[in-house]
């Protein structure tokens, strides 16, 4: 009884208390208090040696007051420099007139210069800012962002909307990717490994007159800097022996060859098992990569339609274009950029920690000559003929 | 009439006295300024067969009464012949106090003194008019029997007995209220029914101070574990089908006369979420309609909390195409979204609270304006924001899905404070209050049985038992009928304990 007694009174002065704080806590962010940050663009200026950061919110209001009303979402385009990327950040506010709400953002393209010239302090602010979600996707731009984020969509949709759903696509062909914030934090910490993000441009298409955004390919990075861009094919190469879902990852080749009757076949593989094996002979780590594919022909030029006596030889001409593509990557990787990003390193870190940390200091000598084996074992299991 | 220093004597003494006159003036003492009471004098030729008949005419047959009287023959009165037209007319009861005489006068009967009698004889023959048994307004099913418990106690035991024709059955009566003494039955299985709690329920009645008992909340408040919280912790029902399988369960259940309301002791808090039909579908559809009525209960609890806290706090935890929405809809809003939420759950409650009251024929208007204010009017005028509707909408309907309406009321309540929380510290300050109030109800006990339980103190048996509902073929307890293991009345010594 004189618990309950205590219970009753204890309820009622927090009551009392509650009903005088309700409304006095400062972390209340009413909704149409705040503008919705969509997409922020990172820009270095050479000259003037000040970033700019640029955002893209959205500030959605309802016009009518009917049950037919339309929702409109306000887009607001708003960029400010500063010495920092904070900085700029902040000088944001100047022009803003809602509270910038960061948790929502999706994507930071980062442009080419500002990638080259100060990603440690980008990375730096991405990962201290709590606002900022790490699965927000990185881009790189061989122009300056705000340029991307100024671009007209070419559907009805919202620009990132479009740059997310361009990203999503790349699965099917592995032509081009998008990276986590996180992912990005985490890979730029091993100074021994290169890793790869989505470029994104604008180019102009035959049938616009106004320019459009587009994939294409990948921004190489390496030790908190900008190293190169890969093609469209290299980053397909690249994320059939590195991406770690396996699954998820298909590829297409278009396979030239006129040794056969055969003069172009198009086809879309997906693996079926990687074996990565590294070892050492003697003091050099030496690689073996077998992949296992599966395959389904898309397109074949050919007199007659292929049938099941043709596909050993089809299977024989894909799988050894392919082979060579790998190969000719890991050789550019090896001889021409000499940055690893195709994981070589963390595979020997991971399997022989004590012989990674004696070969650590010389890595990038150490991988220019490394021996690397690559076999390729493929099955087609679709001609995509209808009989 | 009768001579005043004999009326006097026998008030003094209160008991019945050979003069029927002499008794007649003791009993008119307790009928003073009482228009209804009426009494008959049937004198014989031979002035030692005189017979006079009391009664309070607006509570017995008097047609009956009269059509039996007739058929005795006055000058043919005596022991032998007035014994035998009672005993046509019903049990006899045998009273020689001028109290009892005077309460079961109250009970609907007829009391006949005999001239050299120190004893009267009672008959009951009631006549008042009562309430037919009709379906149940409160507790409607679709499969299932229709007919529940009337404001008539003898009515309601006799729709329990004719369930349960076992020697078993026992039944205790009580009279409580020393104005209205209100029969009060107490009614239990005896081989299933747990001795403690039966012996606990039989202390905690006997100290029960009332003037009036006029409804079974008058008793539940006084024979309840905890006055403060706002949790009831002894169900009620309305229907017999419950209360049979509540007995079967080992439980007492508890009729107060004039009220259709009948108490199930001890009481489990999954009784508040368990409906009768659950039992009579397909356990598949059972076993999602309780999953429904746990996840309403929820809702009900903290649907606008959450709005609020998610809305004001959290707006990371949504997804970002429903905060547009959400935001769209606010924007132009001019009250906070804690004092929109308030607004709308006041006005909620105000429209739920007319519709009970008002007359039927005007429910109907109250809730087409009530649908128009809340649903149209508010947003179209800006006050609200369309979300904030839908929120409060569900969660008013969630509440409606629990079947006990007295647990419904404690959850409405509750949502107010945790209102108040949200938006002052968002979904941390839920949490905190989601976890206080539970240790709360687990701390609570219904005669010993833990409130909370089979969930707390866990027992994962009975959660097929008390939660879920099995095939009859997968129970391992078919043998045994009773559903209060013993663990949960144990603790009843313990708890008797503390409490003094």
């Amino acid at each position: 009884m004189l618990w309950d007694r205590r219970f009753a009174a204890y309820t009622f002065i927090c009551i009392c208390l509650l009903i005088l704080l309700s409304s006095c806590s400062t972390d209340i962010r009413e909704l149409n208090q705040v503008s919705i940050v969509m997409a922020t663009g990172i820009d270095w200026d050479k000259d003037t040696n000040k970033h700019r950061i640029t955002v893209y919110t959205l500030q959605p209001t309802s016009k009518g007051t009917n049950a037919t009303q339309q929702d409109s979402l306000n887009e607001w385009l708003g960029s400010a420099t500063g010495d920092s990327i904070m900085e700029s950040a902040q000088h944001l506010r100047y022009r803003a007139s809602k509270k910038l709400f960061w948790f929502h953002n999706r994507v930071f393209i980062i442009s080419r210069d500002a990638a080259r010239h100060s990603m440690p302090e980008i990375i730096d602010f991405l990962q201290r800012n709590r606002e900022i979600r790490s699965t927000s996707l990185v881009l790189i731009s061989d122009v300056n962002a705000d340029q991307i984020l100024k671009t007209k969509p070419e559907t009805q949709d919202l620009v990132v909307n479009e740059l997310f759903g361009m990203i999503r696509n790349q699965d099917e062909t592995g032509n081009s990717l998008g990276i986590s914030v996180k992912d990005l934090i985490n890979k730029n910490a091993n100074s021994t490994q290169g890793y790869i993000t989505g470029r994104v441009v604008t180019r102009t298409p035959r049938e616009k007159s106004e320019p459009v955004l587009a994939l294409h390919g990948s921004a190489l990075l390496h030790k908190g800097t900008f190293v190169n861009w890969l093609s469209s094919d290299e980053t397909a190469i690249v994320r059939l022996l590195t991406d770690p879902d396996k699954d998820k990852v298909q590829a297409t080749f278009v396979v030239k060859d006129q040794d056969y009757d055969f003069d172009s076949i198009t086809a879309q593989i997906a693996i079926k098992s990687r074996k990565i094996r590294s070892y050492f002979v003697g003091d050099q780590p030496e690689m073996d990569i077998h992949f296992d594919f599966t395959c389904m022909i898309n397109e074949l030029k050919h007199n007659q339609t292929a049938n099941q006596m043709n596909i050993p030889t089809l299977e024989n001409i894909i799988k050894k274009t392919i082979q060579q593509e790998i190969q000719s990557v890991i050789t550019t990787a090896q001889s021409k950029v000499n940055v690893d990003y195709l994981g070589f390193g963390n595979h020997i870190y991971q399997h022989h920690p004590d012989r990674w940390k004696q070969i650590q200091p010389k890595w990038n000598a150490i991988f220019k000559e490394m021996p690397v084996h690559v076999t390729v074992n493929l099955t087609i299991w679709n001609t995509g003929n209808v009989q | 009439m009768p001579n005043k220093s004999n009326v006097q004597a026998a008030q003094e003494r209160s008991v019945v006295v050979e003069q029927v006159d002499t008794n007649l003036a003791t009993l008119s003492t307790f009928f003073t300024d009482n228009s209804n009471f009426k009494y008959r004098i049937l004198q014989a030729s031979d002035i030692e067969s005189t017979l006079a008949i009391c009664y309070l005419d607006i509570l017995i047959d008097e047609k009956h009464l009269n059509t039996q009287l007739l058929q005795l023959n006055i000058d043919e009165i005596n022991e032998d012949t007035i014994m035998e037209c009672l005993s046509a007319m019903g049990t006899i009861q045998t009273f020689t106090d001028h109290q009892a005489i005077a309460s079961f006068l109250f009970n609907a009967g007829f009391i006949c003194f005999v001239q050299g009698k120190e004893e009267a004889y009672g008959i009951p023959i009631p006549g008042y008019q009562t309430r037919s048994i009709e379906e149940s307004k409160t507790e409607p099913v679709v499969r299932g029997p229709r007919e529940s418990f009337t404001e008539q106690i003898q009515t309601n035991l006799a729709m329990i007995y004719r369930r349960l024709k076992t020697p078993y059955l026992k039944t205790k009566k009580y009279t409580i209220g020393s104005n209205s003494n209100t029969e009060v039955q107490a009614v239990y299985l005896q081989h299933l029914v747990d001795k403690k709690v039966l012996a606990e329920f039989e202390k905690r009645i006997g100290q029960v101070k009332l003037d009036t008992l006029i409804e079974s909340a008058q008793l539940e408040e006084q024979i309840q574990d905890h006055v403060f919280t706002p949790f009831p912790q002894i169900a009620m029902t309305e229907r017999p089908d419950r209360i049979v399988a509540a007995l079967n369960e080992g439980r007492i259940v508890v009729l107060v006369d004039g009220t259709p309301s009948v108490l199930i002791i001890p009481t489990l808090f999954t009784d508040f979420l368990q409906a009768s039909e659950d039992y009579y579908e397909r356990f598949y559809f059972a076993n999602v309609t309780r999953a429904l009525r746990i996840l309403a209960l929820v809702i009900s609890l903290l649907g606008p909390s959450l709005y609020v806290a998610l809305t004001t706090f959290h707006q990371e935890m949504l997804p970002t195409p429903l905060l547009l929405t959400f935001s769209a809809a606010k924007s132009g809003v001019p009250f906070p979204t804690f004092i929109e939420a308030l607004i709308m759950e006041i006005a909620f409650e105000l429209l739920r609270e007319a519709g009970i009251r008002l007359p039927r024929t005007v429910g109907q208007t109250i809730s087409i304006v009530g649908a128009l204010i809340i649903g149209e009017a508010a947003v179209q005028s800006g006050i609200v924001s369309r979300p904030m509707v839908i929120v409060v909408a569900t969660t008013g309907i969630a509440s409606f899905a629990i079947p006990a309406f007295n647990a419904a009321i404690a959850f409405r309540i509750m949502r107010f404070p945790i209102m108040f929380i949200a938006a002052a510290t968002g979904v941390f300050g839920i949490a905190i209050c989601s976890l206080m109030l539970i240790l709360h109800v687990s701390s609570l006990r219904s005669f010993g049985a833990p409130l909370l339980s089979p969930v707390a103190p866990m027992h994962w048996k009975s959660w097929l038992k008390n939660i879920f509902i099995v095939p009859y073929q997968l129970r391992e307890w078919k043998d045994s009928t009773t559903s209060l293991p013993e663990y949960q009345t144990s603790q009843l010594d313990e708890y008797s304990k503390s409490k003094e």
